[in-house]
């Protein structure tokens, strides 16, 4: 066999670099790509806990009056959370006929009434349907019963449970009662930054996010200031 | 080399798989970024909707002593839309109206949906007070009438919305009644045993004396003759003892119907008023004074020698003397005092709460 003089270990050789250059610089570009991909992702996430975070509290409490906040701590925030809103349209003794809007129809397991201008509350005895029709639209017709009370045609009845928003284990959660705490944001935010203050007639929740980074302190922190309308 | 044979590479395929991906990976950014914008654009529109209907009660909160707003019944509904603003205004109650403001989310797209607000105003309840006025003189205490007294319950006319009877006297205790021979008394009946069901002596028309106190500067107990002042041909409303022409219809002030609220004591000698006069103490008119329109009084009344034409309602326990007096039932004069008097029109905020949770 004759020995040819070429040139085929050289091409490998070249071949192999040249693949192993662009391989790597694809890698490189694919890896970054995925990192900015994984970290807009997050923060996306972060982003959206925190709005979900402040459009619950905010929502939750811009129509609270002094006396709906039960207790402010530093993770926990304790109110009367209102879920609908009744106008009395006729009454007799326990009983009244109310056109209703709501998130929900009132429960009489959880919810209590207050009534709007004098400020008294009141247990719910029993939510009816109501044969009377004076809802107009996007109203219910219900009967409320108020035992041994006449409420006067045209009182405003606030329906509202009691419950605690809390910041903890990451996240915004709700607990009625003695019930568990209900996440409500994605746990994302950061334990030990975020809570809630009280200052004067004031009310503020910090929500702090802890961001994706080398630095292992890094926050991203966000302090929302819930004006009241009724201070 | 040749080149023009069949050539088995991979670098194409292995390009096009890695722009591919990149292409993903890029679009997948890309459909995040408009759904932040989009959640992003959803929430200024709700929050800017949101203040445009709070904006929006509040800007008829401030324009409320020129609409007329308090002529409105219990259960009347008036709308007003101004700039994709619906505000509905509604008098649930007589002291209570509520508000409620509808924005659409885009100005532009009344479909988009929209934010609302709701607010609660108390007002003075004139109806309320008519419908325990049932007489020339209410009262709910001892009455003693004495000497050459008039106490009419018939009125003249009925061209405006009167009271709710027409006796001379409504009480509770008409057996504490004492009428001396020379009284004259004329109504349906003369003298009525008052079932009406009252509100606490605490509040006139649904609020505190405080509260309507507060709706214009009032009096610290005083003796004072009223007259009427007019300064360069107007009626001088600030001017002290200015109640009012009742008996002169071409002065300047016979259409200014004061409502006249007294932290205390108040002695009338003499003079001429009108309106609406509330004394929270002991009240007197003697002297020949006149006065047109609705008195109130919480604690002890004297009338000697003076006139009113309207009504008189005394709210406590405390006893009601006239001698020589004039009391004659006026609707007129009595809707002058409630309805014509621009104080009692000033809307009153809740004390605890008046904005409201929207759902």
């Amino acid at each position: 066999m004759r020995s040819r003089p070429g040139i085929a270990l050289a091409e490998l050789i070249t071949a192999l670099m040249l693949t192993g250059i662009v391989a790597g610089a694809l890698f490189a570009m694919i890896r970054t790509q995925t990192r900015l991909v994984s970290n807009t992702i997050e923060r996306t996430g972060q982003a959206d806990a925190l709005r979900v975070a402040s459009l619950v509290i905010s929502g939750e409490t811009r129509a609270l009056a002094p006396a709906d906040i039960r207790a402010v701590g530093a993770d926990s925030l304790a109110v009367r959370i209102f879920r609908g809103t009744g106008i009395v349209c006729a009454s007799d003794s326990g009983v009244a006929h109310v056109r209703y809007r709501g998130l929900r129809q009132p429960d009489t397991d959880k919810d209590s009434v207050l009534i709007a201008d004098t400020e008294e509350v009141r247990p719910l005895d029993g939510v009816t349907g109501s044969a009377s029709s004076c809802a107009s639209a996007g109203e219910l017709d219900i009967t409320v019963h108020t035992p041994g009370e006449r409420l006067l045609p045209g009182t405003v009845l606030l329906v509202f449970e009691s419950g605690a928003y809390y910041f903890s284990t990451r996240a915004l959660r709700f607990r009625r009662g003695g019930e568990g705490r209900q996440p409500i944001t994605d746990e994302r935010l950061d334990d030990a930054t975020t809570g809630f203050l009280m200052a004067g007639d004031v009310f503020r929740a910090h929500v702090a996010l802890r961001v994706p980074s080398r630095q292992a302190a890094d926050l991203e922190t966000a302090s929302v200031v819930f004006p009241a309308l009724n201070r | 080399m040749n080149t023009a044979g069949r050539q088995n590479g991979f670098v194409i395929a292995v390009t096009l798989m890695v722009m591919l991906l990149l292409e993903l990976l890029a679009a997948g950014m890309l459909l995040l970024a408009i759904q932040e914008r989009s959640i992003a654009n959803a929430r200024r529109d709700a929050g800017n909707a949101a203040a445009r209907a709070e904006s929006a009660i509040a800007r008829q909160v401030g324009s409320w002593m020129d609409a007329d707003h308090f002529s409105m019944r219990t259960g009347a509904v008036r709308s007003d839309r101004t700039d994709s603003v619906t505000v509905t205004i509604e008098r649930l109650r007589g002291d209570l109206f509520l508000l409620t403001g509808e924005a659409p989310l885009q100005p532009s797209e009344p479909s988009s949906g929209s934010a609302r607000a709701s607010l609660l105003l108390r007002a003075f309840d004139a109806e309320l007070l008519l419908r325990q006025l049932n007489g020339a003189l209410v009262a709910s205490s001892h009455i003693q009438l004495l000497g050459s007294t008039v106490v009419d319950g018939i009125p003249e006319q009925h061209a405006c919305e009167g009271p709710a009877g027409e006796a001379a006297i409504a009480t509770p205790f008409p057996q504490d009644v004492a009428i001396s021979s020379a009284v004259e008394l004329e109504g349906r009946p003369t003298v009525l045993l008052d079932t009406v069901p009252r509100e606490p002596a605490t509040r006139t028309g649904g609020l505190t004396f405080d509260e309507l106190a507060g709706l214009t500067p009032r009096l610290q107990s005083t003796t004072i003759t009223p007259a009427p002042t007019a300064i360069d041909g107007r009626c001088a409303v600030s001017a002290f003892g200015n109640w009012g022409a009742p008996l002169d219809r071409q002065h300047p002030c016979a259409g200014y119907f004061p409502f006249i609220p007294v932290d205390g004591d108040l002695v009338i000698t003499g003079g001429a008023g009108q309106g609406f006069l509330l004394v929270n103490g002991n009240l007197t008119i003697r002297d020949g004074a006149v006065f047109h329109g609705l008195v109130v009084a919480v604690g002890t009344l004297v009338i000697d020698g003076a006139t009113v034409n309207g009504a008189i309602y005394t709210r406590s326990a405390s006893p009601v003397l006239v001698l020589d007096g004039t009391i004659r039932l006026d609707p007129c004069a009595i809707a002058n005092a409630l309805f014509a008097a621009r104080p009692l029109r000033r809307p009153l905020f809740p004390p605890a709460r008046m904005w409201l949770p929207t759902h």
